[in-house]
This record gives structure tokens, C-alpha cells and sequence, in this order.
């Protein structure tokens, strides 16, 4: 879709650069029953709650384009083969999945109208919905539903979050056309959570079948209520709407095709430009607002923002304990003890995004509000880091062991916009005497060592729709190798906690899963895998022209399925 | 005794004395600043450019006699970063001219007295060199390289290395036929020694000129590269990763963007103004 810019160098390059850093932004799942109610309106946050309907009520007028700018292109539009968080936004435009989570974090039914657990939680039965069809004439059914769970654990697929999402997945058995019955290696609690996830969207078993890898990229088909009419990577995709669709969601209480003509989407990485393009009327609703101009789009009667708390893992500093210096636990605290957070996170983050004291995000279901890392204690940290050895000091002033400086290295990604939060951090752990060397490097290069284990801090946030982001970050079983990319880049192997988070996922009890979740959550802060920095929340904006924006529970995102514009 | 060439300019234009231009002087006197920001930025800033203390962020210029020019996003003092941010910004354009310099005046001469089939080979090289735009050049420098200062600085030094060479070449045809040079050669003297005696020194004067004018290209050059986050790297202080940082805040503080893009800009267009200056003298013209 048109996007006339102009096509200097640096444009170019920046663009580029931030396209690919987009598709590494990892971003995990939908959430699981939500059973927290998000902070309420009135603190320096407008954050709204989930299944929130957005500048509802009024008559809906049909027809307009509704132009979105997002900040980065996956380069890749199939959801099971993308990692970007983009999908959650856009992805159901195009698809629509097995569950909807309700507002209050539920799973609820969409295109699986109903299901059956046996008890001892590894056997599924979904009833799935009748008279569905995807935009390429393909009835959806019992088998649809076995080609795209083959496709997302297909290895040529290279599935990083919808394939690893539904590992515990064994098997199949068609009972008729709108019957499944699904067996599962072993018992996954979280698993009709997931399945509400946008990387876990249904696509077209025909174009499954008939396309290569790089085919569905560019051309998926889905049975959402709009279809993909046209793609430039890098640029922006085109959306058109589908005049028969009528099996939205049941929790959002509307039925029929949308009322919008279709969607015009943008890749924008610069942060200012996204941002006075919004303001100047170009776009109508940006996915990613820039933190530092919330207050400025908050000010502003002509839009409605939002910045919801996102279920999962904080964003957080990841601290490599398999090699020194981070595998001395004294180190760990005394950087986790050490560094003002509540300083990084006010200068960084504009009073956006609350400061995290914890490995769970305060909306996540099971957060244990009473589990929280040691307040900061300047005093304490140095005694810690005297104790551990590293008493001298060189002449720069960073504290050294044996002749050897304490130095720490953070390799970040050239892709985006580097963060100030590296500097604000850098400048604080220099304080303690701590040599933080960010690395600026480019993406292939950082995502080598990361999966080589060469760092000794890596930062990131991880959203999904269940407390089980504590098995994905921590469990042993995910520490990254060559043969298996896991996200435990803390490398943490706690035999104590891999047990805890096993037997969570075996339980549906909710009692047991609040005891489970709640020890887990100990067992991590005296762990102290990592810097726990800000709360993970989501900044969005539109114009008050648009009408009935949804805020999706699974990941806080705009849900623009009966979205309607003013002209 | 080195025997000084008669260039095609009368002798003593090169440093005639004419009361200088208000423009020149105003030129000058803003290098001075910058050369000693360069050399002793304490004196001009007395603060840390990398520390993160308790001011808030975004002050704008003149509310602070702390922050003089106000502080960045972080609450850096903006000053403090600008003088120390100075060396590196002009490390990049000398460093990168005296490498496009040396490189070029090696080859220029390589072409200028080699056989003719050494001339075609490095000519054309050079040519298919001067084809790729000299940013181009340096972004796929960077991309075999790496990021960093050095690496910018060699990718603007290689970039800009064919402007020289052809100059020193067509320069070293013209001294090489001087009636001085064949006495030289007429006498016996080694090849190498009339070279590095006579050709040399007479050919690279005008080079030295156009340096001057290339510091300015160079230094731009230089801060498009970090400002594209290819040259220094946070936090370290540099006028184009400044600019950079900037752009993401113009909403908020604009400032940001300004000070550290009239640094560039004044930078630049006084190395420029005073490498015209030195050009109109060594050709002999009148400024104007």
C-alpha cells in the first residue's frame, strides 16, 4: 500500500533496520484466565481494562479505510512462522483461532464452539463451528485444524512461537468434520490459552498445501473478516473486507462482516515520524505508540490512548548464570540490590510504564503481589560485591578480582532505536564499580551469541496469555542450544523450580496453581536470574473518527474486527 | 637541499598577506573554539558527558547555570557532551582526509609515473571507485567491518581516497615534465629520490588545499554515519549520534536536534570557507 516517502539513504537504511529488528521482537502468547483486573483509570496510566470497548456506542457507518502505522515488518505474514508482536494486532484481521479469551482472561469459544478435557488433562474434544470458510473457498474443519497444527511443528515452517507453544501436541484423531479429539504428550494447562494466541491463527489448509515457506510469507490465507490483497515488505499491506464473514468471536456480541471496506497498514521504524503522521491525521490508530510523546497524544482530545498492562514476563535484564561472573549469586543480588530501577525506569519511560520488582507482570494471573526482589540498598550491594571478591579497585574505579575487572557484556541489537535504559543502567552499575559494556552490533551477530550463550546481560520482555511464561523463561529444559532455540537466556537450571513449573502444567486446580505459581515466583527471587526493569505495557493511540476499537484480553492490543470510521 | 618548484602560480601568492575577511576571520575564530573543545574540553565544559546524575531530563538552554545548554533525555548535561564529543566528531574528518590523503597520493603517483598500463589499471580501478557514491562506499565498508569509529573513519578515508589520487596524478604529469625534474633525472639522481625530492612535494600542495575542503565533507560524513548509528556508539558522546538521539525527542525537546546540527553545520561550512580561502590564494585569485 502506498507510502510515498522519500527514498534517501538513511531513509532506507533506518527503515530496513528497523524492519529487521521487528522481526526479532519476541513476543509470546495470548493469556490465560485473567483474573486480575487491570489497574484502574486515574493514575498517571490510561489503562484500559481487558474486553474494554473503546469509543463505543453511535451508529456504525459502513465503508472508509482505516490507515494503521506500525513501528516494524515482520517480513513475513504467515503468523506461525513470525515471532513479532505486530501479529497480535494484525493477524486478526486476516485470521481468526480455536479460543477467544474472555474479559475475564477466560478461554472462551470461537472457531471451537465447545470442548471436553479428560481428567487427566491430555485429551481434547473441540466441537468446532459449522458453515466457516476461509477466503479462498476452503472450508474450515476437523481437518483444517490437523494441517495447521502440522504446519506450525513442521521444522520448515521454523515455527518460533506457535510451534513451541503447542509442543506438548501428539496427536490427532478426526471424529467427524466438526470433531477433534487432540492427544497431548503430556497434560498443558495452558493449552486453550494459547490457542487464542495470534500466531496460533487458522490458515487455509489449500494454501498450507500448495505453498512454499516464502509463499505463505507473502500470501496467507485466513478466514478473518478481511483478507490480504496486497503486500510489500517493508512498506505496508493492504486489507480488504469479506463480505460473507459471520463467525467473529461470540464475547464481543456482534455478528456479520465488518463495516469498514478495509484496513491500509504501514511499516513506520522511526519513532517521531510514526508519531506526527498519527497527529497530522495520515493514520488513524498507530500499534506503537513512542513513549515520549504519550503525554502529548494523551492532551490531545482528538485521540484515545491506551496503555495496557500486558500479561508475562517484565522487561527485564537476563543475567547469564552459567558463566562468571553472573553464575555468583552474590554478584546477582548485588546488581539486583544496587541499581536505582525506579529512577531507569521514570527518566526512560515518562511515568508510561510502572517499575517491576518481580519475573511476572503484575496482570498476569497467579502474581503473588507479596513475592518481590530486595529494595534498593546501595550498601548492601557493595558489601555483597566485597564479599564476593571483587574488593580492589583499578584506577578507572570498576572493581577487579585476581587482576581481572569486573566487566559485564550486553550485546544489543543496531536494529532499532537503542534504548536509554542501557545508558541509565551503564551509568548506575559504574557507581557500584561494574563495567557494563553494551555492545551495539547487528541482529544476525546478537542473535548468534545468544543462542551461543556469549553475553552476560540480555534484555527483552516476553507477553503471553498465561503464567506459564515462568516455564518458557526459567525451565532447564528451555536453556537455548544448537539444537533447540529456548528463551531460558538466563540459562537458570534449578532443579527445585523445573519441578514446581512441571506439576503446573499437569493441574487445572486452581487452588493448586495459585500455591504452584506463588512458590515458583520465591524459588526465582532468591534465584535472581535477572534485573527485573519495567512493567511490560503496550502504548496505542487512534483518532476519535474510529469507533469501537476492542481491547483484546490476550495481549492488551487493539481488536479492530467492528471497528468503524467517520469519514 | 630539497630544490623548490616553481609552480605555475607565482611565488609568494601562496602566502600573499591581504587583510582577511570578516567571513574568514569569524571562520577561524569558531575553529579555534572547536580545536580547543577538541584538545581541552574541560575547559569549556566542566562536567562529566556521561554522567547520570539526579537533573531531570529534556532542561532547555540557560534555565540551569549547571546545564548551560540544557540536558538530554537522560538528564546529561548537553554542553559537557558537546565539547566532549568534539575530538571524536574531528578525529573522523582529519582522520579520514589524511588516510584518503596518503592513500590517494600513492596511487595518484603510482599512475602518474608507472608504465601506461599501470595508469589504465589504477585509473579505471579508480574510476569504478568514484562511480559508487562516497556514503555507499563507506556503508559497505562498514558492513565487511563492522560498526565503530575506526571503522567509519577508514570507510570515509577509503571512500574519498579516488578525488586525490586523480588530482595528485594529474599533477605529478605536470611536474613530472618540469624542467627541474629532468635536470634532476638528467643528473643521475636516483628514481626514487627525485620522486620523494621533487615530484612529491610539488605535486601535493594543491591536494593539501583540497584536503582542507574535505575535512568539512569528511566531518559530515562522519556524523550521517553515527547519527545512522554506524560510527561512535552510545553513550559515547559524538555530535551525529547526538543528532540522532535528538530526532527521537523532537517532540518533546527540540533543542536536542538544533544544537548539536548548528555545531555540524558551523563545523563544516568554516573548514569549508577557510579551504576556499586557501584555494583562491594558492590559485592566485582574488577571494570573492
Amino acid at each position: 500500500m502506498p507510502l510515498s516517502e522519500p527514498r534517501s539513504w538513511p531513509h532506507l537504511l533506518t527503515r530496513a533496520m528497523s524492519l529487521a529488528a521487528v522481526a526479532t521482537v519476541l513476543s509470546a502468547c495470548s493469556a490465560s484466565g485473567l483474573s486480575q483486573p487491570a489497574p484502574p483509570h486515574g493514575d498517571a496510566r490510561n489503562t484500559a481494562a481487558p474486553g474494554e470497548v473503546l469509543n463505543g456506542g453511535g451508529t456504525p457507518v459502513k465503508g472508509g479505510t482505516l490507515k494503521i502505522s506500525m513501528a516494524a515488518d515482520p517480513l513475513c505474514l504467515d503468523p506461525h512462522s513470525i515471532s513479532s508482536d505486530t501479529e497480535q494486532i494484525l493477524g486478526h484481521l486476516q485470521f481468526d483461532n480455536l479460543t477467544f479469551l474472555n474479559a475475564d482472561g477466560s478461554p472462551g469459544p470461537w472457531l471451537a464452539t465447545s470442548w471436553t478435557i479428560s481428567p487427566d488433562g491430555r485429551t481434547y474434544v473441540f466441537t468446532l463451528k459449522k458453515g466457516v470458510t476461509f477466503a479462498d473457498g476452503t472450508p474450515f474443519n476437523a481437518q483444517a485444524v490437523v494441517a495447521n497444527f502440522a504446519h506450525m511443528l513442521d521444522p520448515n515452517t521454523r515455527s518460533p512461537l506457535a510451534g513451541p507453544y503447542i509442543a506438548p501436541y501428539a496427536s490427532s484423531t478426526v471424529i467427524d468434520d466438526y470433531t477433534l479429539q487432540v492427544n497431548l504428550k503430556s497434560a498443558y494447562s495452558p493449552f486453550l490459552n494459547v490457542l487464542a494466541q495470534g500466531w496460533l491463527g487458522m490458515e487455509s489448509p489449500k494454501a498450507i498445501q500448495e505453498s512454499t515457506p516464502a509463499q505463505l510469507c507473502a500470501h496467507p490465507v485466513g478466514s478473518g473478516p478481511f483478507t490480504l490483497t496486497s503486500y510489500t515488505p517493508n512498506v505496508g499491506a493492504s486489507y480488504a473486507r469479506r463480505a460473507d464473514y459471520d463467525w467473529g468471536p461470540p464475547a464481543l456480541g456482534q455478528t456479520g462482516a465488518a463495516d469498514l471496506d478495509g484496513v491500509d497498514l504501514s511499516w513506520i521504524g522511526q519513532d517521531p515520524v510514526r508519531y506526527n503522521s498519527l497527529i497530522s491525521g495520515q493514520y488513524q490508530l498507530t500499534g506503537y505508540l513512542p513513549p515520549q510523546n504519550a503525554a502529548a497524544v494523551q492532551a490531545n482530545s482528538q485521540f484515545v490512548f491506551e496503555d495496557v498492562n500486558r500479561i508475562g514476563w517484565p522487561f527485564t535484564f537476563d543475567f547469564n548464570t552459567s558463566r562468571a561472573p553472573l553464575d555468583d549469586i552474590k554478584v546477582r543480588k548485588a546488581i539486583v540490590e544496587g541499581v536505582d530501577v525506579n529512577a531507569i525506569v521514570q527518566t526512560s519511560q515518562f511515568g508510561q510504564r510502572g517499575v517491576a520488582r518481580s519475573y511476572l507482570d503484575s496482570v498476569t494471573e497467579f502474581y503473588d503481589p507479596s513475592v518481590q526482589l530486595p529494595a534498593y540498598n546501595v550498601q548492601d550491594a557493595n558489601a555483597l560485591l566485597d564479599g564476593a571478591g571483587w574488593a580492589s579497585r583499578n584506577a578507572a574505579g570498576f572493581r577487579t578480582k585476581n587482576g581481572q575487572e569486573l566487566d559485564l557484556k550486553l550485546p544489543v541489537s543496531n536494529a532499532t532505536t537503542v534504548s536509554p535504559v542501557y545508558d541509565l543502567l551503564q551509568a548506575q552499575l559504574k557507581t557500584l564499580g561494574v563495567n557494563l559494556q553494551v555492545e551495539v552490533q547487528p541482529q544476525t551477530q546478537v542473535t548468534t551469541r545468544r543462542y551461543a550463550g556469549d553475553y552476560d546481560l540480555l534484555s527483552g520482555v516476553w507477553h503471553t496469555n498465561t503464567p506459564d511464561v515462568l516455564s518458557i523463561k526459567y525451565a532447564s529444559s528451555q536453556i537455548p542450544n544448537s539444537a533447540h532455540l529456548g528463551q531460558n537466556l538466563a540459562r537458570l537450571s534449578d532443579p527445585t523450580l523445573d519441578r514446581v513449573l512441571q506439576r503446573s502444567r499437569e493441574t487445572t486446580d486452581r487452588t493448586e496453581l495459585a500455591s504452584l505459581y506463588s512458590q515458583a515466583q520465591k524459588q526465582l527471587v532468591s534465584d535472581v536470574p535477572g534485573l527485573p526493569v519495567y512493567q511490560n505495557t503496550v502504548l496505542w493511540a487512534f483518532d476519535k473518527k474510529l469507533h469501537n476499537v476492542i481491547v483484546n484480553t490476550s495481549h492488551g492490543t487493539p481488536l479492530l474486527t467492528y471497528a468503524w470510521l467517520v469519514p | 637541499m630539497t630544490t623548490t618548484a616553481h609552480l605555475p602560480a607565482p611565488r609568494g601568492v601562496w602566502l600573499r598577506s591581504r587583510l582577511p575577511r570578516p567571513g574568514i576571520v569569524l571562520a577561524a575564530l569558531f575553529l579555534l573554539v572547536v580545536a580547543v573543545a577538541a584538545v581541552v574540553p574541560g575547559l569549556l565544559a566542566a562536567q562529566d558527558p556521561l554522567a547520570i546524575g539526579t537533573d531531570p531530563g529534556f532542561l532547555p538552554p540557560f534555565a540551569s547555570t549547571a546545564h548551560l545548554l540544557g540536558t538530554d533525555q537522560e538528564g546529561r548535561d548537553v554542553l559537557s557532551r558537546l565539547a566532549h564529543g568534539t575530538a571524536p566528531s574531528l578525529v573522523m574528518g582529519l582522520g579520514a582526509t589524511g588516510i584518503a590523503v596518503i592513500g590517494g597520493a600513492v596511487l595518484g603517483l603510482l599512475a602518474g609515473l608507472g608504465s601506461r598500463a599501470t595508469e589504465a589499471v589504477v585509473m579505471r580501478v579508480l574510476d569504478v571507485v568514484l562511480a559508487i557514491p562516497e556514503l555507499l562506499l563507506a556503508l559497505i565498508v562498514i558492513a565487511l567491518l563492522g560498526t565503530g569509529t575506526e571503522h567509519a573513519l577508514l570507510a570515509v578515508g577509503v571512500a574519498t581516497i579516488p578525488y586525490y589520487s586523480r588530482m595528485v596524478r594529474a599533477q605529478t604529469h605536470v611536474v613530472r615534465r618540469s624542467g627541474y625534474v629532468e635536470a634532476a633525472t638528467g643528473l643521475g639522481i636516483h628514481q626514487a629520490s627525485v620522486i620523494w625530492r621533487h615530484v612529491l612535494p610539488n605535486a601535493i600542495k594543491p591536494v593539501l588545499v583540497l584536503a582542507t575542503i574535505g575535512v568539512g565533507t569528511a566531518i559530515a560524513v562522519g556524523a550521517s554515519l553515527s547519527f545512522l548509528g554506524l560510527g561512535a556508539q552510545p553513550p559515547a558522546p559524538e555530535w551525529g549520534s547526538m543528532l540522532a538521539a535528538g530526532v527521537q525527542y523532537i517532540s518533546v525537546d527540540w533543542m536536542l536536534v538544533a544544537i548539536p546540527a548548528v555545531v555540524i553545520t558551523l563545523t563544516v561550512l568554516s573548514v569549508t570557507v577557510l579551504g576556499q580561502d586557501l584555494r583562491r590564494r594558492a590559485e592566485g585569485r582574488t577571494a570573492r
